[in-house]
């Protein structure tokens, strides 16, 4: 059996375990191991599987996790998400699904002060899943928007994928992120449009409620003043440079438990209760991001993404369908595979050939976070839905696939139209 | 008896975790303020990410403990009763072998760590203690797997 | 068929340069011996490299000594402020440590060649760096050895990786950073920098290993195993010039966008070097205190620099 086959019969066991009722994370773990064990040799898996915990653990990139994880846990608990889902219901709330869409928006807001698309999946989660169930809205329009939203939120910059990508290509740093700014807005706007059909079909999933006044939904804007104020510390904190992306999680929760402190609006028992519920969740992410780690790895030594990406770089097609092809692989291989992994494994290949066909190297950027976004939301493993179903526990993960399912359509058409329309990445920055 | 020692070992442990959390935050937000006044603590962002480790360690049996983690249940609904069981015990097997070989290989990670005298960039604290206390954790949560599977899956396939 | 990770980038000057020596491997054994390359760390993560080869994760491994302080005493030696004016110089240097000391602490693996990266210099984002007196209380990105000196040349030390170093310059979270004028290009730097200070007499280099796990170097017939291992003198050379290389276009990346460079007077040149002195005067007391002799390697490793500086 050549690596290859190792590697595609490996993915298709992962398939089976998966229905098992096995946790996920378990599985690819296991399969990793296995998977390792066969390709190399079983002292080295032994030893990997000790090493990929242990670095995914103690990763400081993914410390931001835990942290803004208690951020949501403090808002919630201290009612602060509360009070604002329900000031964005007395302003948008007449429109049907109109909570999705300012969820959407609050996934891309809060993506310009975390870098990381799991971490603005489960805050957003925390904050925004019982808030919408409150106002009845469906699990899948619910679950699905900030699975998807938190791809928005890597887009928004800081954004660790688009770092790593100026990193390999040597592209600036600093006008990939002004780039990404017109399209992370532009794919809300999509987004929107998504979430208004969708209600359209099933109107159920999200419910119009009553209408405000001019006058009340004035006020209403009031009630969103502690939000803002913290929102807007740690976003000036970013940018005057008090600290760093990584640090804000950290900022960002301490600010937010002592403004409850101090409104007396959560109790000892609420705090303790935020910090448990964080421990869980963020064990669950973490796992998850080890298992995948660790199958990432066994698919690396199986070579399955290399030959892949050399295959299609090797073929002799007009540049927007190589275009196609590239982006089909990332979605096939963000069905397995985690994004960063992909990206590292595959961009050296593909970079030389887009440079070549003529396509801006910034724009190329954007469009990698993009379509290395559309693999959080596919099955089987789209480390966001897992995400937010270890925190909509009662919601199947099928539901929230489903739910997904309307974000992954904008988000091909989204691109697609990026990929015929490239001024709408390049034009802003051009002007800088 | 056997379910109350358990559970309060798993509370411990959950304790332990969210302390170890909030430390990571205290630590990176007292780092922040001084770095702001010109006196940044040194070796903040080693402390910060070597607890948040250790959190997330102390926070396995637990998290295991309250069905936090995803798992997909197409073929399982499928089965029928025995079938279901008969699935959780090879699960149940699978996983804690799984653990046992984490548990055992960070154990002998550590020991590596500490015979190679590495140790922390800034601080130069030894590594090799939070790998030992995260194979721990992982052989709490391998005897939760097994006695879960004792007690659940077990007992509705004999009777 | 062997396995070769490493923590460049793949589009890297120097993953290019490790491809091409599998290649050569792969040709003069007429492809007895076939190797992968799994750069940027989609393997084996850089601080993990050595562990990883010792373990068999990896067959062949290439990563930085200071990524895992403690472990290799005597090659840390190279991370000291001792002022070595290039890339080639540091290679020399530490070749010449690990020729002579042979130090235990590679023991457990076959190493291929071992160099070291050109001076690292203080580069700072809006104040420029004339004396001591302007660096008090910047704040520089700085980690393990390179955070001692910039303490002791009166710095605030913060850590951080190198990757997150653009957002934390171009934020203004720190006000410079520590490094190779190489790394100033590759990771971006001198889109912020504006100001280098040439502080090569107390530059510190880092040693950069490649190493063979040691079953399999083994396992390779001795004909072979002499084919690579003049494969390894070649590439020495050609790293330790690469380094400089990559260094000269960083310099002219950093002319290209502005960045000024400020010579220092001779006499600011010794308060430099007096300021750092206790750092190398720590390591030696740190390694005596560990059974070793600290003063004859700094020694070694000083008068190697002295060597070939002259040749
Ligand atoms: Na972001
Ligand atoms: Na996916």
């Amino acid at each position: 059996m050549t690596p290859v086959v190792a590697g595609v019969l490996g993915t298709l066991i992962l398939l089976l375990l998966f229905m098992t009722a096995m946790p996920v994370a378990y599985s690819m773990a296991l399969v990793g191991f296995a998977g390792f064990a066969y390709v190399i040799n079983m002292n080295a898996a032994l030893n990997l599987v000790a090493r990929d915990i242990y670095s995914v653990f103690s990763s400081f990139g993914l410390t931001v996790i835990p942290l803004f994880i208690l951020m949501g846990q403090i808002a919630y608990n201290a009612g602060i998400s509360r009070r604002l889902y329900d000031c964005a219901h007395k302003l948008l709330g007449s429109t049907k699904g109109g909570l999705a869409a300012a969820t959407v928006a609050a996934c891309t807001a809060f993506g310009a002060v975390c870098g990381s698309s799991p971490a603005t999946a489960a805050t957003m989660a925390v904050v925004g899943l019982p808030e919408m169930k409150r106002y009845k809205y469906g699990d899948a329009l619910a679950t699905g928007s900030v699975a998807a939203g938190g791809s928005l939120g890597m887009l928004m910059p800081p954004s660790v994928v688009m770092i790593i990508y100026g990193i390999l290509t040597e592209q600036s740093i600093g006008q990939l992120f002004i780039a990404a700014i017109v399209p992370a807005i532009y794919m809300t706007a999509w987004f929107c449009g998504a979430i208004w059909i969708y209600c359209r079909k099933y109107p159920e999933e999200g419910p119009a409620g009553e209408k405000y006044t001019i006058k009340e939904k004035f006020l209403a804007l009031f009630e969103l003043w502690e939000t803002l104020t913290v929102f807007g510390m740690v976003m000036l904190g970013l940018l005057t440079g008090v600290f760093t992306p990584t640090e804000a999680g950290a900022v960002g929760a301490a600010l937010i438990l002592a403004l409850a402190l101090l409104r007396k609006q959560i109790t000892w028992r609420g705090v303790m209760k935020s910090f448990y519920e964080t421990v869980r969740t963020s064990c669950m992410v973490l796992f998850l991001i080890a298992g995948a780690t660790l199958f990432g790895h066994f698919l690396a030594v199986t070579r399955i993404p290399f030959e892949m990406a050399g295959w299609i770089g090797g073929m002799d097609l007009p540049s927007w369908a190589i275009m196609g092809l590239i982006i089909l692989l990332f979605l096939i291989g963000g069905c397995f595979i985690d994004a960063m992994a992909l990206v590292m494994l595959t961009i050296p290949i593909f970079y030389p050939i887009v440079v070549k066909l003529g396509y801006d190297p910034i724009w190329f950027g954007v469009m990698i976070v993009l379509i290395s976004q559309m693999g959080v939301i596919t099955p089987p493993v789209g480390i966001n839905v897992y995400v937010v179903q270890g925190i909509a526990t009662d919601v199947p993960l099928q539901t929230i696939f489903k739910g997904a399912m309307p974000f992954l359509v904008a988000l091909i058409l989204g691109t697609a139209s990026l990929v015929a329309f490239p001024q709408i990445v390049t034009f802003f920055p051009s002007l800088f | 008896m056997l379910d109350q020692l358990i559970d309060r070992m798993v509370g411990i442990l959950k304790v332990l975790s969210a302390v170890c959390i909030g430390g990571t935050m205290s630590i990176t937000c007292a780092d922040v303020i001084g770095r702001f006044f010109g006196h940044p603590i040194l070796g903040a962002v080693e402390l910060g990410v070597l607890l948040a480790a250790l959190a997330l360690g102390f926070s396995l049996p637990y998290a295991h403990r309250q069905g936090a983690h995803v798992g997909v249940e197409i073929l399982y609904m499928l089965l029928g009763k025995k079938g279901q069981a008969a699935m959780r015990l090879f699960t149940g097997v699978a996983g804690a072998a799984l653990f046992a070989v984490i548990a055992y290989m960070c154990a002998s990670y550590a020991l590596d760590m500490k015979a190679s005298g590495e140790v922390s960039m800034t601080l130069q604290l030894p590594l090799h203690p939070v790998i030992m206390v995260i194979s721990g954790c992982f052989w709490v949560l391998m005897a939760v797997q097994i006695y879960e599977v004792i007690f659940s899956a077990l007992k509705e396939i004999v009777s | 068929q062997l396995t070769y990770s490493h923590m460049f980038p793949p589009t890297h000057v120097h993953s290019k340069l490790m491809a091409d020596w599998a290649q050569e491997v792969e040709k003069r054994t007429d492809g007895r011996i076939m190797i992968q390359m799994f750069p940027g760390q989609t393997l084996v993560k850089g601080s993990q490299m050595y562990d990883g080869v010792l373990n068999g994760i990896t067959d062949i491994g290439m990563s930085l000594f200071a990524y895992t302080r403690g472990r290799f005493p005597i090659m840390e030696v190279a991370d000291l402020p001792l002022g070595s004016p290039n890339g080639v110089v540091s290679s020399k240097m530490i070749k010449e440590v690990f020729d002579t000391l042979q130090p235990k602490e590679l023991d457990g693996v076959k190493v291929m060649y071992i160099t070291a990266h050109g001076p690292g210099l203080v580069h700072t984002k809006e104040k420029p760096v004339r004396s001591l007196e302007d660096l008090k209380g910047l704040k520089l990105r700085a980690t393990g050895f390179s955070a001692k000196l910039v303490s002791a040349l009166g710095g605030t030390p913060v850590a951080m990786p190198m990757p997150e170093t653009y957002q934390a310059l171009s934020k203004g979270v720190v006000d410079g950073a520590t490094f190779p004028y190489e790394a100033g290009k590759g990771f971006r730097l001198f889109d912020t920098i504006k100001y280098t200070t040439e502080s090569q007499a107390v530059a510190y280099a880092s040693g950069f290993y490649v190493v063979m796990n040691k079953d399999r170097w083994n396992s390779i017939d001795a004909a072979d195993q002499k084919i690579i291992e003049e494969i390894n003198n070649e590439w020495f050379e050609m790293t330790a010039e690469t380094w400089d290389k990559i260094d000269v276009i960083g310099r002219e990346f950093a002319k290209e966008k502005g960045v000024e460079s400020i010579t220092l007077s001779d006499e600011e040149i010794a308060r430099w070097k007096k300021a750092v002195a206790p750092v190398v005067d720590e390591y030696i007391k740190d390694m005596d205190a560990k059974g070793f002799d600290g003063k004859k390697i700094v020694d070694l490793a000083r008068n190697a620099i002295k060597k070939y500086s002259s040749m």
